[in-house]
């Protein structure tokens, strides 16, 4: 009798079945039912309502938090890959040394993302310790105000953010250059392509399918990241700095808005769930 | 030649980039408290001292936080293993409609920010009397952990061939006797990728516990140096950076020592996708 039951497949997911039921799938289902109703943080919510979602969509302050979050994840995926592919084809050099690159990368994206933005406040700072101002001030450039203007904000959350996820990308794309056969080159070495020609007609093909999944990964994690932006600039100045998961925290916590908060967040899923999609999708046709 | 050095040189730029942030910190450090105003900054402190450490490890509760955090990192690496190789274990063993679907369906969980959650969560947490509970914090973070941890050792799981529960099998295993003898000890590297994960995840976490805790003395160290970062700022950058580091050196020790593991669980993820 013991056996027969442990014959059946989902007698084994019943524990991850309990657990992301209650604690992920349940919340899930109440945040989308939070958005539309008017509850704050302390009272019992009330009625159905969509005026969380028009009171959001009509002002001026969810668009804001729309253009950060874009300029902030598209930035930031761009030079993760970027940044990423050129050390990746640096560490297959394989000279001495292409350890340290990988440890150094590594290191980075171990570091918690708050200790991140505390450590990069200290970078930024135009005190006597802020080394990043000092150098530009050997190179005869002015002080610049890292955290203090909205633009120059919102590019310091990107660096700092660029900084702990290229690890990751890097040593993806390091793995994916690793597998290409070696014989491709030696033909085409044969066939007397030049380095340039090779790259392009071979690592570059080779790589794809992985920058791909790489750059939806890093488009769904810098989506979700705000831990660092929080220990920068908790969101400002102003608003300038305030990405949707931030824009979601401000209205529950700050503001006590529970209903708006929660419409943020299942406007953070809806686009979540456009990503997932899009990595389903690739996924199943790389099968 | 030109090649070779010019590849040395981007290898020390790319390496700089990296660990400077690390690199001043650490020097900030070891400085006194007079030094860090000393302008032009000295990058190796004309004066090293440790004063800064003892400092806040005497005056705030880096110890306590450090404490916690390894306590929640502990409770969620075991419940997620508890629930995750089971799981695993059923996908990759059983023969069952939608199998892949369902795969997606759990991984698909991966993609969703804690903050989406932690709305809802803070406020039964807060009817039910959780709040301030370490049990009801690690549910939470295994439940974020499990999606991937699944997905990582379902591909472990698969390696290994299934010939060898076929051969279990006749000598007369049951399903759990072939999972703990034959598959577990077999399966030890795709777990260790696993635990260094959940590991590395659940050390970072900050929002779930800045939301679900309010006592300082039940804070992890993510949350314990934000409210550091707040009493130190600009009056004494020495200590908030000898703090940082204190906070930082469990993961880096760990880069230093399990550096093929995570290198090799980073890429597991990946490749098998």
């Amino acid at each position: 009798m013991h056996d027969n039951i442990m014959e059946k497949w989902w007698v084994w997911i019943i524990p991850l079945a309990l657990v992301l039921g209650i604690f992920f799938l349940y919340p899930l289902l109440n945040v989308i039912r939070l958005s539309f109703s008017n509850a704050t943080i302390s009272t019992i919510e009330e009625g159905f309502t969509l005026s969380n979602y028009i009171y959001i969509v009509t002002g001026s302050d969810f668009w804001q938090v729309m253009k950060v979050t874009l300029i902030f994840v598209f930035a930031s995926v761009f030079f993760q890959l970027t940044i990423g592919l050129i050390t990746a084809l640096l560490m297959n050099q394989d000279l001495f040394g292409s350890s340290l690159v990988k440890l150094s990368m590594i290191t980075a994206w171990v570091v918690p993302g708050i200790i991140t933005g505390v450590i990069w406040s200290i970078m930024y700072s135009s005190s006597s310790w802020g080394i990043l101002n000092y150098f530009l001030r050997i190179l005869g450039f002015n002080q610049v105000p890292f955290l203090y203007t909205p633009s120059w904000a919102l590019f310091s959350v990107t660096l700092a953010n660029v900084w702990r996820g290229t690890g990751f990308s890097g040593i993806m794309q390091y793995a994916a250059l690793r597998g290409i056969p070696e014989q491709l080159y030696e033909a085409a070495a044969i066939d007397g392509a030049s380095t340039w020609q090779q790259f392009w007609n071979i690592t570059i093909p080779q790589l794809k399918p992985m920058l791909m999944i790489n750059t939806i990964l890093i488009t769904i994690y810098t989506f979700n990241t705000y831990d660092s932006i929080f220990a920068l600039t908790q969101g400002g100045p102003g608003n300038s700095t305030t990405v949707l998961s931030l824009g979601a925290y401000k209205q529950v916590f700050r503001y006590l808005n529970l209903g708006r908060g929660s419409a943020y967040a299942v406007i953070m899923l809806i686009l979540s769930g456009a990503f997932t999609i899009l990595y389903v999708n690739f996924m199943g046709d790389d099968q | 030649m030109i090649k070779k050095i010019s590849i040395y040189i981007l290898y020390a730029l790319v390496s700089m980039f990296f660990l400077l942030p690390i690199l001043w910190t650490i020097s900030l450090a070891l400085k006194t408290a007079s030094e860090i105003f000393v302008f032009p900054p000295t990058f190796i402190p004309d004066d090293i001292t440790f004063d800064n450490f003892l400092y806040v490890l005497n005056n705030t509760a880096m110890i306590t936080y450090l404490w916690n955090s390894f306590t929640l990192v502990i409770y969620t690496v075991v419940g997620t293993l508890l629930v995750a190789i089971p799981a695993a274990y059923s996908f990759s063993r059983f023969d069952f409609k939608n199998k892949s679907l369902l795969l997606f369906v759990i991984l698909s969980f991966q993609m969703i920010s804690p903050i989406v959650i932690g709305i809802p969560i803070y406020r039964y947490y807060s009817n039910l009397g959780l709040l301030n509970n370490y049990f009801g914090l690690a549910m939470v973070y295994i439940a974020i952990q499990i999606p991937f941890a699944t997905f990582l050792i379902k591909g472990g799981f698969d390696a290994i061939p299934r010939e060898l529960d076929e051969a279990a099998k006749i000598d007369g295993a049951s399903r759990i006797q072939l999972l703990h003898k034959v598959i577990l000890p077999v399966a030890l590297p795709p777990l260790a990728s696993a635990t260094i994960f959940i590991s590395i995840n659940a050390w970072s976490q900050f929002l779930l516990p800045y939301l679900l805790l309010n006592t300082t003395s039940q804070y992890p160290v993510s949350v314990g140096i934000l409210m550091t970062q707040g009493n130190f700022q600009q009056i004494s950058t020495h200590y908030l950076a000898a703090a940082s580091i204190i906070a930082l050196l469990p993961a880096i020790i760990m880069v230093f020592v399990l550096q093929k593991f995570i290198l090799r669980a980073l890429t597991a993820g990946a490749v098998k996708g």
